[in-house]
């Protein structure tokens, strides 16, 4: 049922900075246009001021004597110093500005709501917020509220990738070892595309994420849903495939709560009946996606951890694909 | 007419050996277990078996070693049989007895179709080629080519 | 007319008010044992106890686990003792065939021996009428063969008990059976666990009056612990108390009052685990169990919570690694107190739990002491579960400074608390413990408490694990080395009024893994992991006699008046075990992380034990 209201919701802008919607964004962006259009007028007065040399002063030495050499200290002073020096300074102090604005102190973090630890080449995110029995863990595709600052950890399990939401925020590193704090806010509700901002290995570039901000209402029903075990099947299809999941393989990697399947290895699969995507936002959640997943995940995504499951019949993919499918 | 005496004589001397236990002995209720109580898993993949005389692709090759490694890790081998094969609630994978055989093939099949004493059957859960990977891993120990050897 | 019914009828309510308080508190252990003796099993000419007993003691045979039910391990006999201890000599020897670790007693019934050999847990009757002749009989019980893939720390049994004319104990794949004492045909067998899940079965159980009590094993695994309460005549399932989950789980109703703030409150058996980890939660039960007959109360404690990796369940992890008291016959728990919350170096607590009753701070209390896994002595109230005392016991443990009593929460060193991806360095005691399972001794002549200790240091890394049903649910790298000061293991006596050391016999090279008696001849049994089998001296620790047996001892001594009227002691010697499974050939040197890392501490057994499988019987 969520899943088909984000449906409505508008995809706001591509991964585009120019259209920030997060409260980092804006700061980067306001910044970044200080910057652009300060310098873009700077460089156009010189553009202008080298076209009246040309016009003004061409021609050969037999008609325009050469400006005089021991002249021009004013220029050089107003022009290479002055000017600069101002302009410099005042892009010093507004870089400054934008920085503490977010708050990088050294020392104590603030507790933090969500955890994000960076795998070869997917997301894995834990919800730490509230009681530890209510925490639980899912994969690449992230909800935050609106309406607040939302206090994300970074770790890497393996090596650094990067957190990179363009519209929302800068990039923050996932450095293994060394836990790092990025503070996130979305403007409106929507759903927000990311990426590794760091080159990560073979699959760096399909190493996506979905993030989707939601009226509180919404994030606390959401919440309420991912907080539940694996629903249970109730069609004889969706019962014949959680037989095949729990036999086959996919126990030993992948985690269903609720059920025997407690692999730690690969993303949680508790609800990925709700997610809108597969590997890393790098296929869409439908069945054809789910089915060339499982059986041939490496000629989509050559060098990840999910091995190529050839041994199931037609009808075994289908039953064990509808019972992914109902873990909403 | 004479399958049943035939019959009849072999009830009776079967009948007749229960009282033929040994007196010190007495049994438990169940009988005795066979060799491989574990059910043997069929072959992995699409069903075809490596022939007994096979060897491993990925001897010697170092990707496969650090990813058999990663694997010993990953599926638990390292907590039975030692954080680097040396042994514990199973075998020493390192040392040169071999319980059920040495050779590539042996190996694989130890690993593919567990054994009674309680190593699981992994032939129906992983690919072939993981268990490749770990059996090149195993003949790789104590030797300069062993991936993250034990300091 | 109406005052004289009134007057009847009063005096009827008041005696049947008074019979259902007191019908339950009659004490109804097995005929042997004499309540009103229970204070005087002392030496004649001996001073005053330190301490009482609050169970009887064995007088001349041995049907519990640990004599009595109180755990106390010390025996009333006197013929052997301090002055002809050196004449000791084996008057038999058996071999039980299984060269695997003998942990563990035997028991002695009506003249009988009987020995549980580790899997296929075979039960041996040996007539001690007729000592060099052939066994009685011999039970056959045929456990499932996968069982010895899933036994983390060797395919050991820790003994049987015997009850209303039949031998109980535990096989390695989950079952309890009885055995019929004199004709050694089975009478029943239940069974109480899945094998499949890593689930198996290794302790001893304990007989009070109609009930048995057993617990699992299998924390390394990602099993469930649970206390099983069974029927003695029938073998059926009367009620099962798991070590965590929702209270209904756990067996914690409304009579449960912890004594401390931090273990109190609804449920915390899922409130204070993540993810559903509590599912997996360990907290197994493989130790020993001890009850109280006055209060009518059992006393165990937990194992350790699931997966190594601490960072992989943050929260404080009920109920494992805690002491728990609960009503003998419902199996409601009264109260708890873990004992290290959120565990970082696999301190299973399930060490035997002494209860003895003696004068604290000038009041008489009744005490449970538990020296623990973890290095601090614990003397805590067996009726409340205050924590009265913790001092440590072996020098070398840093984990933590100690207690605070006030809390009763251990006051931890952050730069020896272990996590993922990083090497803690020099963490002492290592997983192993200060001392391991295997019991310790009391004796109220000396008021010492007997205790073998292990000074064993580790390493100890984190890892990410991955939980797969049937296999190790582990998470750490682990190696470990002998501990500063020049010995791995040592006997101490520990004065139980000062709380204080008072002597130890040091051993050099292995940490003491054989169990200990403690006798009214003022002499104390134990045996060493390089197989010498030691009678020292109660008061002052010289070693009196000692016999090298072939291999090392890592079973509890026991002892017993024969057909003859004369006493004996026995004691297994099979080396095996946790640490000394790296005796056995399939162990690796040259993997120090190997066996759960314990190959770092034990080098040379290979060649000072190689493995056994024999009862020795000594007597002047």
């Amino acid at each position: 049922m969520l899943s088909s209201v984000l449906l409505f919701l508008q995809v706001t802008g591509s991964q585009s900075m120019l259209s920030p919607a997060g409260k980092g964004a804006h700061r980067i962006s306001t910044l970044g246009w200080i910057v652009f259009l300060a310098l873009l007028s700077i460089s156009f007065l010189m553009w202008i001021l080298i076209a009246w040399l040309g016009v003004r002063h061409r021609g050969n030495f037999g008609i325009r004597p050469p400006a005089d050499a021991e002249g021009g200290q004013d220029w050089i002073l107003t022009g290479g110093f002055v000017i600069p020096f101002i302009v410099l300074t005042v892009l010093f102090v507004l870089s400054l500005d934008t920085l503490s604005k977010f708050p990088m102190k050294d020392g104590v973090d603030p507790p933090p709501d969500i955890v994000v630890i960076g795998h070869q080449w997917w997301w894995e995110i834990h919800y730490v917020d509230g009681p530890l029995d209510e925490h639980f863990i899912t994969a690449n595709e992230l909800h935050i509220p609106l309406g607040r600052m939302v206090d994300i950890q970074l770790r890497s399990a393996d090596v650094i990738h990067s957190f990179w939401i363009p519209t929302l925020h800068g990039k923050e590193d996932l450095i293994p070892g060394m836990p790092n704090m990025i503070r996130i806010e979305a403007d409106q509700p929507g759903i927000y595309r990311g990426e590794c901002g760091e080159f990560c290995g073979d699959q760096h570039a399909n190493m996506g994420m979905l993030v989707i901000a939601q009226t509180p209402a919404e994030y606390a029903a959401w919440l309420a849903d991912q907080r539940q075990p694996g629903a249970t099947p109730m069609t004889d299809q969706a019962r014949a495939g959680q037989q095949v999941f729990l036999n086959a393989a996919c126990a030993l990697c992948h985690t269903v709560r609720g059920t025997d399947a407690g692999g730690t290895y690969g993303p949680d699969l508790t609800h990925i009946g709700s997610r809108m995507s597969l590997a890393a936002d790098t296929l869409t959640n439908n069945t054809g996606s789910l089915e060339a997943w499982i059986t041939h995940a490496q000629s989509l995504k050559p060098g990840v951890a999910m091995p190529d499951l050839t041994q199931f019949n037609g009808v075994q993919l289908r039953d064990l694909v509808a019972y992914l499918q109902q873990l909403k | 007419m004479q399958i049943r005496m035939v019959g009849l004589l072999l009830i009776v001397l079967a009948i007749a050996c229960t009282g033929c236990e040994s007196p010190g002995v007495t049994e438990g209720d169940a009988p005795p277990m066979p060799a491989t109580a574990v059910p043997v898993g069929p072959i992995p993949g699409n069903g075809v078996a490596p022939p007994l005389g096979s060897t491993d692709p990925y001897i010697n090759n170092p990707v496969a070693l650090e990813e058999g490694r990663k694997l010993f890790v990953w599926y638990n081998c390292y907590g039975c049989h030692g954080g680097h094969g040396g042994g514990g609630m199973g075998p020493s994978l390192r040392d040169q007895s071999w319980m059920y055989g040495s050779t590539d093939a042996q190996i694989f099949y130890s690993i593919a179709q567990g054994r009674g004493k309680g190593m699981p059957a992994w032939g129906t859960k992983i690919p072939e080629d993981q268990i490749w990977k770990l059996v090149a891993y195993i003949k790789s120990m104590r030797t300069p080519n062993e991936p993250d050897p034990p300091r | 007319m109406l005052r004289r019914i009134a007057e009847v009828g009063l005096a009827v309510l008041i005696a049947v008010v008074i019979g259902f308080w007191v019908w339950p508190r009659v004490d109804r252990t097995p005929a042997h044992a004499s309540s009103a003796a229970r204070n005087t099993q002392l030496a004649p000419g001996a001073a005053q106890p330190v301490f009482n007993f609050v169970s009887a003691l064995p007088k001349g045979d041995w049907t519990e686990p640990a004599g009595d039910l109180a755990n106390t391990r010390y025996s009333p006999l006197d013929q052997i003792n301090a002055q002809n201890a050196k004449s000791l000599k084996p008057i038999a020897m058996f071999s039980d065939g299984i060269p695997h670790g003998q942990e563990g007693q035997p028991l002695v019934v009506n003249d009988t021996m009987y020995i549980v050999t580790p899997f296929p847990n075979n039960l041996i009757a040996i007539d001690l009428k007729n000592l060099t002749g052939p066994v009685k009989w011999v039970f056959h019980p045929h456990p499932n063969p996968v069982a010895q893939g899933k036994a983390c720390c060797d395919t050991v049994n820790r003994g049987a008990a015997y009850g209303d004319g039949m031998i109980v104990y535990q096989l390695l794949d989950d079952h309890v059976v009885a055995v019929d004492a004199k004709t050694g045909k089975q009478v029943w067998r239940t069974e109480t666990g899945n094998v499949y899940v890593g689930e198996t079965a290794t302790s001893a159980p304990l007989i009070v009056k109609d009930k048995v009590y057993v617990g699992n094993a299998g924390s390394e695994l990602g099993v469930r612990g649970k206390l099983t309460c069974l029927d003695l005549k029938t073998g059926k399932i009367l009620w099962v108390a798991y070590s965590q989950g929702p209270d209904s789980e756990v067996r914690i109703g409304p009579d449960f009052h912890p004594y401390y703030k931090k273990d109190q409150g609804a449920n915390l058996g899922v409130k204070t685990w993540t993810n559903d980890m509590w599912k997996h939660g360990g907290g197994t039960i493989w130790g020993w169990i001890s009850y109280d007959p006055e209060l009518n109360m059992i006393y165990y404690g937990t194992g350790n919570p699931g997966v190594w990796d601490a960072d992989m369940r943050p929260g404080d992890n009920k109920w494992s690694i805690t002491i728990f008291a609960r009503d003998a016959d419902t199996g409601y728990a009264r109260w708890a107190y873990q004992v290290e919350p959120h565990d970082n170096y696999d301190y299973d607590e399930i060490m035997e739990n002494i209860l003895i009753d003696m004068n604290w701070d000038g009041h008489p209390r009744k005490l449970l002491l538990h020296p623990s896994r973890n290095g601090f002595m614990l003397v805590m109230d067996r009726q409340t579960g205050e924590l009265l005392s913790a001092k440590k016991f072996v020098d070398s443990t840093n984990w933590a400074s100690g207690y605070d009593l006030k809390t009763g929460l251990p006051i931890k060193n952050p730069a020896k608390a272990t996590h993922e991806g990083i090497v803690t360095q020099g963490i002492c005691p290592s997983s192993t413990g200060a001392k391991e399972f295997v019991p310790s001794a009391v004796s109220p002549l000396t008021g010492y408490l007997y205790i073998p200790t292990h000074n064993t240091c580790m390493n100890y890394e984190g890892l990410h694990a991955n939980y797969i049903a049937g296999t190790p649910f582990l998470g750490a790298s682990v190696k470990m080395y002998p501990g500063p000061g020049g010995f791995q293991g040592a006997l101490e006596a520990w004065d139980l009024k000062t709380q204080t050391p008072v002597w130890s016999v040091k051993d050099k090279t292995y940490p003491v893994y054989g169990g200990v008696l403690a006798t009214a001849g003022n002499v104390v049994f134990y045996g060493t992991l390089e197989g010498w089998f030691r009678a020292v001296d109660a008061r002052t620790g010289k070693i009196l006699w000692q016999y090298k047996t072939p291999s090392g001892i890592i079973g509890d001594p026991m002892t017993f008046l024969g057909p003859d009227g004369k006493q004996y002691v026995a004691i297994y010697s099979g080396i095996g075990g946790w640490m000394g499974a790296v005796a056995f050939p399939d162990i690796s040197m040259d993997d120090p992380y190997a066996a759960l890392g314990v190959v770092g501490a034990m080098n040379g057994i290979k060649q000072a034990s190689p493995p056994g499988n024999n009862i020795f019987i000594f007597g002047l």
